[in-house]
């Protein structure tokens, strides 16, 4: 499979501190990658350094196929982005300032313009100064500028932040829209790790600057297996029952109150039966899902 | 090259900013009627001679558009880090180093045109007052010409030159105060050196002199601060 992007040892330090670990990313041709990791994890600078916006201290990046350098920015027609918050010249309309975009990128189809306002929702408002729009409406704007050259490949910094939850559904189904209809690949950072599991196919966990994994979101599922939860004032009782009674084995005791049990085939109201007979204190005791969100507290605990 | 030209003239609406232009060599034009007036008013004043107006005229006009000129720059190039539309600029497919060259060529330009304008207009303007109400010491002369043309034209390209280094500065600290500051540092400097000057101008080893210090410094910030974003 072709990667769109890949780098090899990415690093970067500020004032001596490592912010980006020698990466290896791989972004395949056609895919949503969703990149996720917490505040400070190195996304942001790493998503710079994939614009040429700054330079990394060792390492390689390709683009496209082609190895990047300082001279090399021609790449930059072929992408779309949006990077940190969403900046633009505030006196100028939202029209004008995609107007803008697409002088400096050469893009000579100005009915566009129109069409990715309506996308997003801001067709009524395109002559309206930017510095009166809402932080989420430049979000939209954004979003707009960003996909307006029909990019092959976008970059998204936390696109949906400052989003209402209607917004957000809007731009996850656009996004879907764009990779489906155009083959576009994406390449999105977000915090809201529900949103990612949805729209990605593959993600990297960040932390501390480095690459944890990459991982295909089928295999996160995989990882999403049920379990039982129970809460207990006796772990070690209800361990040893459960394991000669019920003949359960896959039991792990996460901690001095809370045993969880995967894959069984019993029922939590026999499990409870079990030790209220054998007086094993009870506190709570339902059906639980490992979610993207435990995957990556795994990882990011597993990485530290 | 043309095209980045035209964007930015376009995106700053610099077509509109020569009303400021007109606004302050109008204000130069005031000040130097006031000034003639109050001379001829008071009996206990000598005129003005010729001189010595071109003399207020040139310290003037560099002056308001040596400010001008970090006005711009604060607009086309700081305001573009502080604000940090920069990002987005330099995601475009463009030489970043070519950009930002773009746009201060644009000003330096417009500075030293504003200022061979300043110059005309304040010139002809003194020469028609005194011809009407003749508010100058002695007549004019079509000899004084060529020394102004001269001067003026020395003038413009030294202000020009001098206008990159609030760019200079405010590149260092990515600041607008510092970018206006600095322009005002510039002035009070080259006043105390021109007025140890026989003629109240730069003799070709100063021009050539700032010239150099002007490009060593500039070519230093391009290499370490254009491309580099916080």
């Amino acid at each position: 499979m072709e990667h769109i992007i890949a780098t090899s040892n990415l690093t970067k330090s500020y004032k001596g501190k490592v912010v980006v670990d020698k990466v290896n990313l791989h972004v395949k041709k056609g895919e949503i990658y969703g990149f996720v990791g917490p505040n400070g994890a190195g996304k942001s600078t790493i998503m710079k350094m994939l614009l040429n916006l700054v330079r990394p201290d060792s390492g390689e990046i390709y683009v496209f196929g082609e190895k990047m350098d300082d001279k090399n920015y021609e790449y930059l027609k072929r992408i779309g982005c949006i990077i940190e918050n969403p900046y633009f010249y505030e006196k100028m309309t939202g029209l004008q300032n995609l107007e803008l975009h697409c002088d400096y990128m050469g893009y000579h189809d100005r009915r566009r313009i129109r069409d990715v306002m309506e996308l997003v929702n801001l067709q009524n408002i395109e002559e309206k100064a930017v510095s009166h729009y809402s932080l989420g409406m430049k979000q939209r704007l954004a979003i707009a500028r960003a996909i307006l050259a029909k990019p092959e490949l976008l970059i998204l910094d936390e696109p949906i932040n400052a989003l209402d939850p209607e917004g957000i559904k809007e731009m996850r189904l656009l996004f879907g829209r764009l990779h489906q209809d155009y083959g576009t690949t994406i390449f999105i950072s977000s915090h809201i790790l529900s949103e990612v599991e949805q729209i990605a196919d593959r993600i990297g966990v960040i932390a501390g600057g480095k690459l944890l994994k990459e991982i295909s979101i089928h295999e996160v599922h995989e990882y999403q297996t049920e379990y039982i939860e129970i809460n207990t004032d006796n772990v070690k009782l209800a361990a040893c029952l459960l394991e000669q009674d019920k003949r359960l084995s896959h039991i792990d005791v996460v901690d001095d109150a809370v045993i969880r049990i995967y894959g069984a085939a019993v029922s939590g109201k026999e499990i409870s039966a079990l030790l209220i007979k054998n007086g094993v204190g009870l506190e709570s005791i339902g059906r639980k899902e490992n979610s993207l969100e435990d995957y990556f507290f795994r990882l990011t605990e597993e990485g530290e | 090259m043309a095209h980045l030209l035209k964007l930015e003239i376009r995106k700053f609406r610099l077509p509109r900013k020569m009303i400021t232009t007109f606004l302050a060599v109008a204000f130069c034009m005031l000040f130097i009627t006031v000034s003639l007036i109050d001379s001829m008013a008071d009996p206990e004043q000598t005129k003005d001679t010729f001189e010595s107006t071109f003399l207020v005229i040139g310290l003037l006009v560099s002056l308001v558009f040596l400010i001008y000129s970090s006005i711009l720059t604060s607009t086309l190039v700081i305001n573009e880090y502080s604000q940090r539309t920069i990002t987005i600029l330099f995601s475009y497919p463009l030489n970043k180093r070519l950009l930002i060259a773009i746009k201060m060529m644009l000003i330096m330009a417009f500075t030293a045109i504003s200022i061979l304008f300043g110059y005309v207009c304040c010139c002809g303007y003194i020469i028609g007052m005194d011809y009407a109400f003749d508010m100058l010491e002695g007549s004019f002369q079509t000899a004084y010409l060529s020394q102004w043309v001269a001067m003026a034209v020395t003038s413009a390209i030294v202000c020009g030159i001098l206008s990159w280094w609030p760019f200079v500065i405010g590149m260092i600290r990515k600041s607008v105060p510092a970018t206006i500051v600095t322009s005002l540092i510039v002035l009070f400097a080259r006043q105390l050196i021109i007025t140890k000057t026989p003629a109240n101008q730069e003799n070709l080893f100063q021009v050539v002199f700032t010239l150099m210090v002007t490009l060593a410094a500039v070519t230093i910030v391009f290499r370490e601060k254009v491309t580099k974003i916080d």
